[in-house]
């Protein structure tokens, strides 16, 4: 029933989302997640010149991520790994989620690939990509005048 | 879904109830909690009587000049569960660690009362 895609930033299914007075109708409606259930969960916050990726991934090592931006396409991908059950232990409740996911963005506007940050903290992925200097306005002085 | 229960309170904050594991040993209970975002000093855990209620909240970000355009979780939220402890846990021993928005306790439990024999003396 729910379908997994590539998103896009400008996707219409996320439109009753992308007004802050719906915002909170759309959260009565569905608790804590949108429709699809996607793993990890991702905000992604637009900014004039940035776009800013905060994704919920606790308990990650570093080289269990790879985060990719290729033209316009960010990917996330990687593994949680469950935590290992010792011998003589027995797991009475098991709700945490882990394993591998793989999710990618389309962009809105090109960004500077060499000025994209990633920053790991408590548990929060923060990617922030600064929009490409070329596709900025630019008042373009004119030679001879 | 990626949390369990989300309660919406009346000003309107959001309180997820964390994913957590449990297991058991001879020895000690461990209890493992996802609290994405909450680092150490947003933690507290509280024992009152049997009960055991883990708390993490984070300082609310402000994202000026940024708009919401792909919402999969709550921005600003805080975390809450209440646990209820059987008798074999040994309140006094109880520690916890939390990393990388990962909160681990460990309870251990109450060594086992030797058996014993009561003499009855008369009065």
């Amino acid at each position: 029933m729910f379908k997994h895609y590539s998103h896009s930033i400008l996707n219409p299914w996320h439109e009753i989302n992308n007004l802050a007075d719906t915002f909170g109708r759309a959260f009565d409606f569905f608790p804590d997640y949108t429709p699809k259930f996607d793993y990890p969960p991702v905000n992604v916050w637009k900014g004039e010149n940035e776009i800013r990726l905060q994704i919920k991934l606790p308990g990650i090592k570093a080289e269990d991520i790879e985060v990719n931006i290729n033209h316009e396409t960010l990917t996330i991908k990687g593994e949680r790994k469950a935590d290992e059950i010792p011998a003589g232990t027995k797991l009475t409740r098991s709700e945490r989620l882990s394993g591998s996911f793989s999710r990618s963005f389309a962009l809105p506007f090109p960004v500077e690939n060499d000025a994209v940050q990633a920053n790991y903290r408590d548990g929060i992925l923060t990617i922030s990509l600064p929009k490409a200097k070329a596709s900025q306005p630019r008042k373009i002085n004119v030679a001879g005048l | 879904m990626n949390e369990n229960q989300v309660t919406k309170k009346s000003d309107n904050t959001v309180v997820i109830s964390p994913r957590v594991d449990i297991t058991e040993s001879e020895k000690e209970v461990l209890l493992v909690a996802d609290m994405p975002g909450v680092g150490q000093s947003g933690v507290d855990v509280d024992l009152e009587r049997n009960v055991l209620t883990i708390r993490g909240t984070r300082p609310a970000e402000v994202m000026e000049g940024f708009e919401l355009t792909n919402a999969e979780f709550q921005p600003v939220y805080s975390y809450e569960r209440q646990f209820t402890l059987g008798d074999t846990i040994d309140r006094e021993k109880i520690s916890a660690s939390m990393k990388d928005g990962v909160l681990r306790l460990v309870l251990p439990k109450v060594a086992e009362a030797a058996p014993r024999r009561i003499v009855v003396t008369s009065e």
